[in-house]
């Protein structure tokens, strides 16, 4: 006997078949990646004209390709690297560097000191926009005296040129232009540059010729751009990539206990509240300081970088040298303080903007910030703006009465941040804090040839930024790197750059 | 015309900051930028910029990306066929499913599955395809790697691959757009069943499934075409968020890209594409229901 079929039931059974179809579908397997190549996650394109500026889409694979002379380690020593050793004269105000031998480019071509001369005239060119150009446009002269060995004459003792070295790569001379525009990327490092597909992915290979290729362990390595956190996240968990560059800080901190993954701290960002003081109601030192007192750095550090971050109210890092550690907390959460200093200078109810540039951690932590100035009697008016309408705003030196930069450049030298942070800055600053004893005080570290007169300079410093208050930490925020646990021996520098010598996937 | 290229050309520029900015960063002196600015052409006129470039577009040339100094033609073309791939297969997916779901709820008398269906498109309509891409991520993809989540494989190079890549951002993008589709074919069949030539049709004797298919399905896929037609606009616009969300290399992240970094003649000729794309399927769609429906065919009566 038969059964009536309806016509329900036939679409029932097709769009079932449908089902059993895919189903049959997701046993396709995925391409298998060859031993040892790697894929890791960048947050953004390269930017072949910023190799000497710190961009984070530069960051994955920008040490894989060139090579820094020197490196500075995650404990802030100097170590060796292009260079292999180096003198500063007893006047502090010539250094000479000595270069490895038998080093070659991708090309062929031997490095020499004429190449590191090059290399450090392309970072003193502003059109660059390395944020330590200025260090290289303060040397009296360079001389590449024989390939080996290069010469360089400060105008002034130079403290932080180690920071300049070790973020500065060294390229073939005259090779720049055509790397700009992606046609050669010659470098002399342990990979050659092998592909760029815009949006895509970047493919570095190993260099067979390399001087210590014998230990490179990674064949290739593609650092896939993931601009997406959430998409780095997933692609990270479901064993598409072993290392994710972009995660948020709650993401990357929640994964610190899975057995799959390592995280890793290097780097990291500093995130002050600057006030514009030609302006009221900044321009008034009580309200300035009221706002020290006024801001919760706890409870930013707690609920927007998972308690990670280094609440403090200094610029500089504590392993540099002098750090004043009696004033880490010169500003701490008093709001009753605060709320007698605003009375006291007369501000309460004065209305003002306050603005941010939208990154995940600044457009969620200006609303706690707002909320704790209105809780002493202010008016700010929060606007967060897209990067480049703040970078804009942040070239021409005005922001607004008060602002939330995002500084990724934590851990360099202080006399390096006081030019390098717009938010320092004398010229252009944003904070337009000009005074001359300011200016006074930042020479002073600058100059500052002795570790002695470093610390001296580096107190009096701190304690009359504390005192002046027109530009104040919030947080350290360091920044976290996740790969997972087949992954070893990856090297980070100081800022986040990543060294793959000695990388390997068990 | 002239006017939809003036406002293509002039709508980016509102923004405050340009390619130099972005190029330079945020912490360049104002110098090193106007250098930039030079080096890119963007210290001309904007009555220059403008004629540069609407001259080059008739000549097929889109300049050349600010940002990465590479023929925008050549990025456009790149990325392509990555939107492509996802945008067609959504669409056979919204088509089957919608279809699937809108003929199965106007031809079942079980009032079981037409609660069912009921609940599965009112829960599909409200859910915005973000949210069943993060569902379906997090199941398939975390839970049970079954299928791949992030990234693509060229369909054409490797037909079978690169349909698995394409399953889970074509299947998040669809769902909610077929459930539009499917709502609208069920109310429509539901209203031409009522229509007296089913009623002389059943009396004649006429099978319940010629009548279904034949007679009111027909008679109610008009109104879904046109639908369909929007949906795939819908279905375009929400690659932006599908290819961010599955990594894919599609014209989406590349508009985003270019907002963010100013990167104006890439954003004009992602605009003028999408222009050119929207025509493109209005045309289809009312081609389609000229064809189906005699009344609206054109030069009848």
């Amino acid at each position: 006997m038969f059964r009536r079929v309806t016509s329900t039931t036939r679409l029932i059974r097709v769009l079932l078949a449908a089902v059993m179809t895919v189903s049959g579908l997701m046993a396709v397997q995925t391409p298998a990646r060859a031993d040892e190549a790697l894929v890791v996650a960048g947050p953004s394109d390269p930017q072949l004209g910023s190799l000497f500026a710190f961009r984070a889409g530069n960051y994955p694979w920008i040490w894989g390709v060139f090579e820094p002379l020197i490196k500075i380690d995650e404990k802030g020593k100097v170590q060796p690297n292009v260079a292999s050793r180096w003198t500063l004269s007893s006047n502090k105000l010539t250094m000479t560097l000595f270069l490895k031998r038998g080093i070659t480019f991708h090309n062929g071509k031997k490095l020499t000191a004429e190449d590191v001369k090059y290399s450090i005239e392309q970072a003193a060119l502003a059109t660059n926009g390395s944020q330590l150009g200025f260090i290289a446009r303060s040397f009296a002269s360079v001389d590449a005296v024989t390939d080996g060995k290069l010469v360089i004459n400060f105008g002034a003792p130079t403290s932080n040129i180690f920071d300049l070295l070790s973020i500065m790569p060294i390229m073939p001379k005259n090779s720049y232009p055509e790397t700009k525009l992606g046609k050669t990327v010659i470098g002399s490092g342990p990979f050659t540059w092998e592909s760029w597909t815009p949006g895509a992915q970047v493919v570095i290979k190993k260099y067979p010729k390399y001087r210590d290729a014998a230990r490179i362990n990674l064949s290739q390595i593609t650092v896939r751009i993931i601009t997406n956190a959430s998409a780095q996240l997933t692609a990270l968990k479901s064993g598409a990539i072993d290392l994710a560059f972009g995660l948020s800080t709650v993401d990357a901190y929640a994964l610190r206990n899975d057995a799959n993954y390592k995280l890793i701290y290097a780097g990291g960002a500093i995130v002050p509240l600057g006030l514009d003081t030609s302006k009221a109601p900044f321009n008034n030192i009580k309200v300035r300081q009221a706002v020290g007192y006024a801001i919760d750095k706890n409870r930013i550090n707690k609920q927007v970088f998972s308690d990670t971050g280094l609440e403090t109210s200094l610029f500089w890092a504590p392993r540099e040298s002098g750090y004043p550690k009696a004033l880490q907390d010169a500003y701490t959460y008093n709001p009753t303080k605060a709320k007698a200093l605003i009375a006291e200078a007369g501000a309460a109810g004065a209305e003002f903007d306050l603005q941010t540039l939208n990154l995940p951690a600044n457009a969620a932590l200006v609303e706690i910030v707002a909320n704790n100035l209105r809780d002493i009697g202010l008016k700010p008016n929060v606007r967060v703006l897209d990067v480049t309408a703040w970078d804009a705003k942040q070239v021409a030196g005005d922001i607004a009465n008060a602002f939330i930069p995002y500084h990724g450049q934590y851990g360099l030298n202080a006399a390096t941040l006081l030019n390098s942070l717009a938010t320092l800055r004398v010229e252009k600053g944003t904070t337009k804090f000009a005074t001359a004893e300011y200016v006074k005080l930042r020479n002073a570290v600058a100059a500052a040839a002795t570790s002695g007169a470093k610390e001296k300079a580096l107190n009096n410093l701190s304690k009359f930024m504390v005192e002046q208050a027109f530009a104040m930490p919030i947080v350290m925020a360091p920044s976290m790197f996740v790969h997972s646990k087949k992954l070893t021996g990856v090297e980070f520098g100081e800022l986040g750059h990543t060294f793959w010598n000695s990388a390997k996937l068990g | 015309m002239i006017f939809s290229s003036i406002a293509v050309f002039l709508l980016p520029r509102l923004a405050p900051g340009d390619p130099a900015l972005a190029i330079a960063g945020g912490d360049a002196t104002e110098e090193a930028i106007a250098e930039i600015r030079e080096t890119l052409g963007l210290d001309r006129s904007l009555v220059e910029q403008y004629w540069v470039w609407i001259t080059g577009v008739f000549r097929g040339d889109f300049g050349d990306s600010y940002l990465y100094r590479l023929p925008v033609s050549e990025l456009i073309s790149g990325r392509f066929q990555s939107t492509i791939e996802l945008a067609v297969s959504a669409t056979i997916f919204l088509i089957i499913f919608g279809v699937g779901m809108g003929v199965l709820g106007g031809t079942t008398r079980s009032r079981k599955v037409k609660s069912v269906l009921d609940v599965v498109v009112s829960f599909l309509l409200s859910t915005p395809p973000f949210l069943i891409g993060i569902v379906l991520i997090i199941l398939l993809g975390v839970v049970w790697q079954v299928l791949p989540i992030s990234g693509e494989v060229n369909f054409i190079d490797d037909p079978a691959t690169g349909f698995k890549y394409l399953l889970l951002p074509s299947f998040a993008l669809s769902l909610s757009s077929s459930a539009v589709v499917a709502r609208l074919i069920q109310t429509q069949m539901i209203s031409v069943r009522g229509e007296d030539f089913v009623d002389l049709a059943k009396a004649k004797g006429v099978p319940p499934s010629r009548i279904a298919f034949r007679h009111v399905l027909r008679n109610s896929l008009g109104a879904s075409i046109v639908a369909v037609g929007l949906q795939v606009g819908h279905l375009l616009s929400g690659t932006i968020i599908i290819e961010s969300l599955f990594a894919r290399n599609g014209l989406g992240s590349l508009t985003i890209n270019a907002v963010l970094t100013r990167d104006y003649l890439v954003l004009q000729a992602v605009v003028l594409f999408a222009i050119a794309i929207a025509i493109a399927i209005q045309l289809i769609s009312e081609i389609l229901l000229a064809a189906l429906d005699p009344r609206v065919r054109l030069g009848s009566e």
